[in-house]
């Protein structure tokens, strides 16, 4: 078997105070996001079909973002974890922020999502963080830790959910409305994951840089919505023209 | 020459055949001791290692043991919440199952990093279980969750207890492994100690004993020699030579007694030849006594045969001269003055050889007796004083008042005196002679001080030998026969007394003697 602890020790900053986790976690989430799969979609054959591409930005100062500590099941788990919970690219790209239309395009057809995503528990860590699963698709949630996670969540819109797993056990939680849920668990309170549930096709997840794109719009208006979990919700209206694809800047201020 | 026997007699003696100086000798034996010293200090640093490296082990043993025991608590209280979750259907207790569930695995983890390769089968074996607790743990909790009572109560039952039965079983094996490790471990513990205690104390007693003897070896080995040295330069100062010095060193002491040998042989071999030649000398000598006293008594006897026809052509001279055979003619006269004169001069010649030769051949006796030193100073002044006119010197005489009756050969004293007074005169040509005589202490000194020719340095200390004068012209002028102050020298020693002279070239020159107030140990 292999010893997390080690090799996690290895990349270990200053200790931070402990907290006892597992009893304050009443709580369960564990979520899981879908992948957007917004490569590979095909270009709308319609005149009219555009695309926008653009990039997550942060405006302002980064917050300075402490190590977490990791005081139990160091083992599997090691000594500290990397927060995650704003990952800047070093030209300032924010990652793992989901961006949509606010309004889809009346009858245009942009490629459907994925209808299942899987979000595992590796190392004591949701991957992704974020997954992002139209509605009524599903998630697998797999643990590859050999230990048990609980996950947890209590969504507003979806039932919610409150499941112990162990090691290499799938459990496969449906999603039917649109929201954005935090999904925990309750043995690891420092695990953070989010599931998006998209309400149509438009959306998009940006990577390690901070891009993302949206393709199959027709040329007009439209405003884009992006979030992000530390950061929030912002909008940005944008016109899609001729020019193909329409370069945006999304900048979300710091706080 | 046998070395004296020490206590350890043959290995001394081999010790002191190490063809080696004692310098590389005293060397290595003060580094073997050094030499000792470190090995024990290098064996007690890996004891001590050793016991540390086992103490550890015992501790990390001990460790695994708590952890076990850690283990088996966490069964035990997940049996205890799971009946908790059951009984109370919250989700409080679920999660206290869980946490223990997962600090069972941190713990087995931990378990099976310091876990020696022999119990990780065990260990694995408990892992496998463990995994398969995890999926119950999980399927009770999720059943309680969903109200699913019956279906927990039954994963309890048939799953959970079973797995952790087993589990127990395996911790227990695992932790009397481990117990049994601990006990091997506190066995070999103590054998180490016990292995260290006999080492430590071999060593010690090993180094006092190789200091004691080395030591007692070494200084023995200088001993010896030395006492044999001692012994050998006894005899050499004691005279007897030629011995040697046998030691077994072949260091600076075996080449000190191969010199001393050597230097011992010399010695004998110079003894030898000295004693050879000192009784050649002593045979010469005692040939050369006889031969001398021979020539003495020669001389002796013919100076007395000589004295009888002299003083018959003396008296027939001075017959004719007194003219009982009648008046001599005026011619004849002067003749017959010149023959009495140099016959006179004869006669004195051969009364003093006769004196020399008797002196010589021990036959001249003293003819001891009380004396007056007054009368011998007038005897003398009367003598001389016609020839001081003569030659128109000064001379004086002057006897310290007081002298008490002396003792001693009076004629031979007058002798004496006149015979340095004689020569005064006889060797000043003007000016003046003083004989004076003093007395102090028991001494009487005679001193005859003159204004003459004196007398070179170089021929004081000849000056009292026979036959001697300062030059043979002196001879020829002054005339006399040398023997005169020989004579004296020896009368004078005769009374134990001393005769010298202070004498400066041209000036004039003191001679004296002085002679015991009473000589030879007469009446005082």
């Amino acid at each position: 078997m292999t010893l997390p602890i080690h090799k996690r020790a290895s990349t270990g900053g200053a200790p931070a105070p402990r907290r006892s986790a597992a009893r304050t976690s009443s709580t369960v989430l564990c979520a899981l996001g879908v992948f957007m799969l917004v490569n590979g979609l095909p270009i709308p054959r319609d005149a009219t079909a555009g695309a926008i591409k653009g990039t997550v930005t942060l405006k302002g100062t980064a917050p300075e973002l402490k190590k977490l500590a990791v005081t139990i099941d160091q083992y599997v788990c090691g000594k500290e974890k990397n927060p995650e919970e704003l990952v800047l690219s070093p030209q300032g790209g924010i990652r793992s922020a989901v961006v949509w239309l606010d309004k889809p395009p009346a009858g245009a057809s942009a490629a459907a999502l994925a209808p299942t995503a899987t979000m595992d528990q590796k190392e004591c860590l949701f991957a992704p963080r974020v997954v992002v699963v139209p509605a009524g698709g599903k998630i697998d949630f797999l643990n590859s830790d050999r230990l048990l996670h609980n996950l947890h969540s209590t969504p507003s819109a979806n039932p919610p959910f409150n499941r112990t797993q162990p090691k290499g056990r799938t459990i496969t939680i449906p999603f039917e409305k649109p929201e954005i849920i935090r999904v925990t668990c309750d043995l690891h309170s420092w695990m953070r994951g989010w599931v998006v549930v998209a309400e149509h096709p438009y959306y998009a997840l940006t990577d390690g840089a901070g891009e993302f794109e949206l393709k199959g719009l027709p040329a007009g208006r439209y405003t884009l919505k992006v979030w992000q979990e530390r950061l929030g919700t912002v909008s940005k209206e944008v016109v899609v023209g001729d020019q193909d694809p329409t370069p945006v800047t999304l900048e979300m201020p710091a706080r | 020459m046998a070395l004296i026997n020490s206590p350890l007699g043959a290995p001394v003696r081999a010790f002191a055949r190490i063809r080696a100086s004692v310098h590389v000798k005293l060397l290595a034996g003060f580094l073997l001791i050094t030499f000792l010293v470190i090995a024990l200090t290098v064996v007690s640093l890996r004891t001590v290692a050793e016991t540390a490296r086992e103490a550890t082990l015992l501790d990390q043993a001990h460790e695994r043991v708590v952890w076990s025991r850690q283990i088996e608590h966490a069964l035990a209280m997940q049996m205890h919440f799971t009946s908790m979750t059951l009984l109370s259907q919250g989700e409080e207790p679920v999660s206290l199952i869980l946490r223990e569930n997962n600090r069972f695995n941190d713990t087995l983890a931990r378990l099976e990093t310091a876990a020696p390769a022999e119990e990780r089968t065990l260990i694995q074996a408990i892992r496998g279980a463990q995994d398969d607790a995890m999926a119950t743990v999980a399927d009770i909790a999720n059943a309680v969750r969903d109200k699913k009572l019956a279906e927990a109560l039954t994963a309890l039952r048939t799953r959970q207890e079973p797995i952790y039965q087993k589990i127990e079983t395996l911790v227990g094996s695992l932790v009397s492994a481990e117990e049994s490790r601990m006990a091997k471990l506190r066995q070999s513990l103590a054998a180490t100690r016990r292995q260290s205690m006999r080492l430590m104390t071999g060593f010690a007693v090993a180094s006092v004993v190789l200091a004691l003897v080395g030591g007692f070896i070494i200084s023995w080995s200088f001993i010896l020699p030395v006492r044999a040295a001692h012994g050998f330069l006894s005899d050499v100062a004691a005279g007897r030579f030629g011995g040697t010095v046998v030691v077994p060193n072949r260091d600076e002491f075996g080449a000190l007694a191969e010199h001393m040998t050597w230097m011992s042989r010399e010695l004998h071999r110079l003894d030898d030849e000295q004693r050879v030649a000192a009784a050649t000398l002593r045979g010469l000598n005692d040939r050369l006594a006889l031969a001398s006293r021979a020539k003495s008594e020669f001389l002796a006897n013919m100076s007395h045969e000589l004295r009888t026809p002299l003083n018959a052509i003396l008296g027939f001279t001075e017959i004719l001269l007194d003219e009982l055979y009648g008046e001599v003619p005026a011619n004849l006269r002067e003749p017959l003055v010149d023959i009495q004169t140099n016959g006179r001069h004869l006669l004195r010649l051969i009364n003093d050889v006769l004196d020399l030769s008797k002196i010589e051949a021990g036959r001249l006796e003293l003819g001891l007796g009380e004396y007056s030193v007054q009368e011998i100073v007038e005897v003398v002044h009367a003598s001389l004083r016609s020839l001081a006119i003569e030659k128109g010197l000064a001379f004086s005489v002057r006897v310290a008042p007081g002298i008490p009756a002396a003792w001693g050969d009076g004629r031979r004293l007058t002798q004496c005196l006149l015979n340095l007074a004689g020569n005064a005169l006889k060797f000043t040509r003007q000016g003046r002679v003083d004989i004076d005589v003093s007395h102090a202490d028991g001494w009487l000194t005679f001193k005859v001080a003159d204004t003459g020719i004196g007398i070179p340095k170089e021929e004081v200390e000849n000056i009292f030998a026979e036959f001697r004068q300062v030059d043979t012209t002196i001879t020829r002028e002054y005339g006399g026969t040398g023997l005169g102050l020989s004579i004296t020298k020896r009368l004078v020693e005769m009374h134990g007394g001393r005769i010298g002279v202070e004498s400066e070239l041209g000036r004039g020159s003191t001679f004296f003697f002085t002679v015991p107030l009473h000589a030879d140990g007469g009446p005082a």
